[in-house]
């Protein structure tokens, strides 16, 4: 169980996380004056701050929030990553003192595994639903026009509700 | 016919599953057992934060406030500040508790001077009120807004923590147990 | 005294839903024409109870009559008139009132038109829509009435939360519920169908509009919201993966597949379990997401006040209107399933796949909406599952999808491929090529969730030129491209432009996330700040005396590099007077190539106010995709109408002809 749990918590965080700092950082309730003097490490900041979830907001992240809440955890995020701890680093700090409930990524453990299952197992049990139903479906060779068929399935039908014998 | 039957049950199944779902947390909110507001503290079982806060006291000087001074016996710890509204209604539940049971408090994200006022208006249960001006001591405890009370065990491990004013039936229920329990 | 005439109205609206959901169903059982005919007369005149009953409560807003309490709760004198009316809706229920309106008013225009239909359908029809009616009355009668009356009223009322105060409100909930409430009729359809067994390519004929209609309104629905976010907000985001959101996108998702799929049952009489399957789901996600906005269990921006007990009395609509069609499905839907006449490599096999994917992307959203709840029952455990979850589950299957849409439409009926999907494969290939390399000289350290995205945009614009070029240059018979392009049926050119709306859509979104720029700076009045090639001044705050709020305003000029002035935007901090709020109102300059987008934040003269300047390149190519693929959705549904009419009148002097044999 933990093999696979590491090898998705593996491929999980890989996602979000390279889509995130490479793409520009877009400023939303931030000052100037919390704003890193190193654009490089002030990027770190804000990729991690969209990762953190305002606590007293509904649903938002800590980097789009005005709350005063989140603008001492974003101080909080810059001092750490002065202090020259890692991105994971700060994230797994954050989490000891908030909980799982801080992170807008759920992390992948056992309590999430249907989540991040899930996905997978959908098109895989959707596919196998299809694949199933074909084979049985194949059976009748279609002698008719789908279109003639229906009327043959609703002239039927009107004759056995009115009573009439099948001819 | 054709097709297998089970396959037509699953969309029915799955929204039995979800109209449960839905069912059970009505259910819990309805009758007050769920309670969402609530953000379960991740410290609970830990040790508590041992972060020393200089003190505030009438003349301004004091030695810093360490929680490591009330080990022995279980103590309460509660998040106030002076702009808080919720904070002044719990202050009667906070003077009737700190005769069972020693409270420290701390201030924050207050100024000294308003902290005083507040104490004076309201009273002061507090066996040693610390100052966190910057909110870091906050997020040390994971506190996501006032007020805020912890319970530790004589030992200094965290037992709980309730997010809002005190209320009758949290301190009869929750705190009381906890504070007569007294040890770990 | 008009507040108790709407409400008298109302309980008239649900005497006769009542009425509309029992006797046609023994009518058109028995054949008894005139108990069928109950469905249209009930329908109709269900329809104008509602109707007074709403102009009752909209007149209560315009009046400023704080008798009533909903009025009182939620308006004040001073409010704009056009908040005044379109804050009728900014509450529960005014908004139930305004759901309930727009579900009736569907069912009186199939009872006007659809004289295609036969009478016992239709009757079955209206019957269902009737119980939907019945349902959703009662809840508002019972739980959430609009007509309450305080004993003492207040002077004055409470106002409306200054967020909503916005030309949005007046357009996105009525738009929205259009889509919503529509997806219903295809919901009653399906119904309707299950009891009979009559599920064929005339049924889907009939449904195909009132499918088109929701689905293009929720489309523009969703896409005003998304647009309303964006400015209102402040923060230039456009989704959220909010509850909300996720709300609305279900359906969405849903009537997608469904609109597809009912062509595959009018053109080939095939995927018909598929369909009845979809039309159900698409109207239950509808009401799901009432649940979700309605009972206060999940937390949302967009949520009314919470109220436990009313999610009891949805939670009650939902067993019965979702659960009830859903067990008739498990026990009649096999009998819907025809044999399959054609390969998966086909453009049936194509809209299967289509038909899963979308439902596999419904059922994520699904998931992770509503896994913090689950979890927090069976554990206790606080979770939160936000962008970041949607962003690597959700994408790559609609990625999947888009890839799917350049080639699955190249496809014959039946079997094998046409000479075009040689042609397609070969031109949204070099178009997903270009398109990378292209990227790769624009930006760099682009990731791959990025990459592919644009390789999509890339795949299936190249696609769908090439499959208009295939049909319309010209031919062997020397006609000329005008009139190749007459012969390409309606519903065909809907398509294309319906589809290409996406590739607008995601160019929208990849160059607003890749390419923005932003400056975020204290400034004092005299700054010039440097964005994106324009120098803009920030020439002073002034004071402004709103209707109903005081605001503070920035003047930001913005210059070219040759000096000349592009634009003045003015981006204010407002404080509401009555509800003693403040919003940020941030100014935007839109144009096609990208947004300027400024937003005031704090500060003073002395230490400088906070300025976030940004801009947004292509941004409004997001909702201009929306609207193109509803305008597309538009030219599809007209052009079946005619062909239908015509198609239907044959069909039943058929049928005509054979009854009496």
């Amino acid at each position: 169980m933990t093999v696979i749990t590491a090898v998705i918590r593996g491929l999980v965080m890989l996602f979000p996380t390279i889509m995130m700092v490479s793409m520009p950082p877009a400023a939303r309730a931030i000052t100037a004056e919390e704003m890193l003097a190193d654009p490089a490490l002030e990027t770190r900041a804000r990729t991690l701050s969209k990762q953190l979830r305002c606590l007293v907001c509904q649903n938002q992240s800590i980097d789009d929030s005005d709350a005063d809440l989140a603008r001492d955890l974003r101080r909080e995020v810059r001092t750490q990553i002065l202090t020259g701890a890692d991105d994971q680093t700060i994230l797994i700090q954050l989490r000891a003192k908030y909980g799982d409930y801080v992170l807008l990524n759920p992390p992948v453990d056992r309590a999430t595994l249907a989540l991040w299952f899930a996905p997978v197992a959908f098109i895989a049990l959707g596919g196998l639903l299809v694949l199933a139903a074909r084979r049985q479906k194949q059976a009748a060779p279609a002698i008719l026009d789908p279109e003639d068929r229906e009327r043959v399935d609703r002239l039927m039908r009107q004759r056995r509700q009115k009573g009439r014998p099948k001819r | 016919m054709t097709q297998p039957r089970l396959s037509f049950l699953l969309p029915l199944l799955a929204f039995i599953t979800l109209a449960a779902v839905g069912a059970t947390a009505l259910y819990g909110t309805l009758t007050g057992s769920r309670t969402p507001d609530q953000l379960p503290s991740v410290l609970i079982g830990t040790q508590a934060p041992q972060t020393p806060l200089p003190s505030l006291d009438q003349s301004g000087s004091g030695a810093p406030v360490d929680l490591g001074r009330f080990r022995g016996a279980p103590v309460l710890v509660n998040f106030f500040a002076s702009w808080c509204a919720p904070c002044r209604a719990e202050a009667p539940a906070l003077e009737m508790l700190s005769d069972r049971v020693k409270i420290v408090g701390i201030a924050y994200k207050d100024r000294a001077n308003d902290t005083m006022s507040f104490l004076e208006q309201y009273g002061n249960p507090f066996a040693a009120i610390g100052m966190d001006v910057d909110g870091r001591t906050g997020i040390e405890w994971g506190v996501y807004g006032v007020p805020e009370t912890y319970v530790i065990d004589a030992d200094g491990t965290v037992k709980y923590r309730h997010a809002g004013p005190l209320t009758r039936e949290v301190i009869d229920q929750r705190l009381m147990p906890l504070i007569e329990g007294g040890g770990s | 005294m008009i507040a108790e005439l709407g409400h008298f109205a109302l309980i008239c609206a649900f005497i006769l839903s009542i009425v509309q959901s029992t006797l046609p169903l023994f009518g058109a059982q028995r054949g008894n024409l005139l108990l069928m005919l109950s469905a249209p007369a009930a329908a109709i005149s269900a329809a104008v109870a509602v109707l007074i009953a709403f102009g009752a409560l909209v007149w209560g807003f315009l009046q400023s009559d704080f008798s009533l309490a909903l009025v009182a709760n939620h308006s004040h004198s001073t409010k704009p008139l056009i908040y005044k009316i379109s804050g009728t809706w900014g509450n529960h229920e005014g908004s139930l009132l305004l759901w309930i309106l727009i579900l009736v008013i569907y069912g009186a225009v199939l009872a006007l038109r659809g004289k295609a239909m036969p009478l016992a359908m239709k009757a079955r029809v209206l019957a269902v829509q009737g119980m939907v009616g019945v349902g959703f009355l009662a809840f508002s009668l019972f739980t959430s009435n609009p007509f309450l009356r305080l004993a003492t009223p207040p002077l004055n009322g409470k106002g409306l939360n200054p967020i909503l105060q916005d030309p949005g409100l007046a357009l996105h909930p009525p738009t929205l519920y259009l889509g919503y409430v529509g997806l219903s009729m295809a919901f009653s359809f399906a119904v309707a169908g299950l009891i009979t067994g009559d599920v064929d390519r005339l049924w889907a004929k009939w449904m195909r509009p009132w499918i088109m209609a929701a689905w293009c309104a929720l489309t523009l629905g969703i896409a005003l919201g998304s647009w309303w976010a964006y400015y209102e907000l402040g923060w230039g985001g456009w989704w959220f993966w909010d509850p909300v959101e996720n709300a609305s996108l279900m359906p969405w998702l849903a009537a997608t597949a469904l609109l597809h799929s009912a062509i595959v049952v009018e053109k080939r009489g095939q995927l018909k379990s598929w369909t009845v399957l979809l039309a159900i789901l698409a109207f239950s996600l509808s009401l799901v997401g009432t649940f979700i906005v309605r009972s206060g269990l999940l937390t949302s921006v967009h949520s009314f006040a919470s109220d436990p007990a009313r999610g009891v009395f949805i939670l009650g609509i939902l067993l019965v209107a979702v659960g009830i069609p859903l067990a008739l499905y498990a026990w009649r839907g096999p009998q819907l399933v025809t044999a399959a006449d054609f390969s998966l490599k086909s453009r049936e096999g194509g809209l299967i796949a289509n038909n899963l994917l979308l439902v596999v992307a419904t059922a994520i959203v699904l998931l992770g909406t509503f896994y913090p709840l689950g979890l927090e029952l069976v554990t206790g455990a606080r979770i939160t599952v936000g962008p970041p979850y949607f962003d690597a589950t959700f994408n790559p299957v609609m990625g999947g999808l888009v890839a799917l849409m350049a080639i699955g439409p190249v496809f014959a009926w039946r079997r094998g491929s046409t000479p075009r999907l040689r042609a397609v494969l070969i031109f949204a290939s070099a178009g997903a090529g270009a398109a990378m390399i292209l990227l790769l000289l624009l930006a760099s350290g682009v990731s791959v969730g990025a990459t592919a995205a644009v390789m999509l945009i890339g795949w299936l614009g190249a696609g769908i030129v090439t499959d208009i070029w295939a049909q319309i240059k010209p031919g062997q018979d020397a006609t000329g491209i005008l009139g190749r392009a007459r012969h390409v049926p309606r519903d065909v050119i809907g398509m294309w432009v319906a589809h290409f709306g996406i590739v607008i859509f995601m160019l929208g979104a990849v160059g607003d996330s890749l390419f923005s720029s932003e400056k975020v700076v204290r400034a004092k009045p005299g700054t010039v700040i440097e964005l994106a090639g324009r120098m803009v001044t920030f020439s002073g705050i002034r004071q402004i005396n709103g209707p109903n709020y005081q605001a503070l305003a920035a003047d930001l000029a913005y210059r070219d590099k040759d000096d000349n002035i592009i634009a003045v935007l003015s981006p204010e901090k407002r404080i509401y007077n009555a509800e003693r709020q403040s919003t940020t109102e941030a100014a935007i300059r839109p144009t096609i190539m990208g947004d300027d987008y400024a937003v005031l934040g704090d500060g003073d003269n002395k230490i400088g106010f906070t300025l976030r300047l940004y801009y947004k390149p292509l941004v409004s190519w997001i909702w201009g995709g929306a609207v193109f693929m509803a305008f597309g959705g538009l030219i599809a549904a007209t052009g079946r109408q005619r062909a239908m009419r015509r198609h239907a009148a044959n069909q039943q002097t058929h049928l005509a002809s054979e009854r009496g044999s």
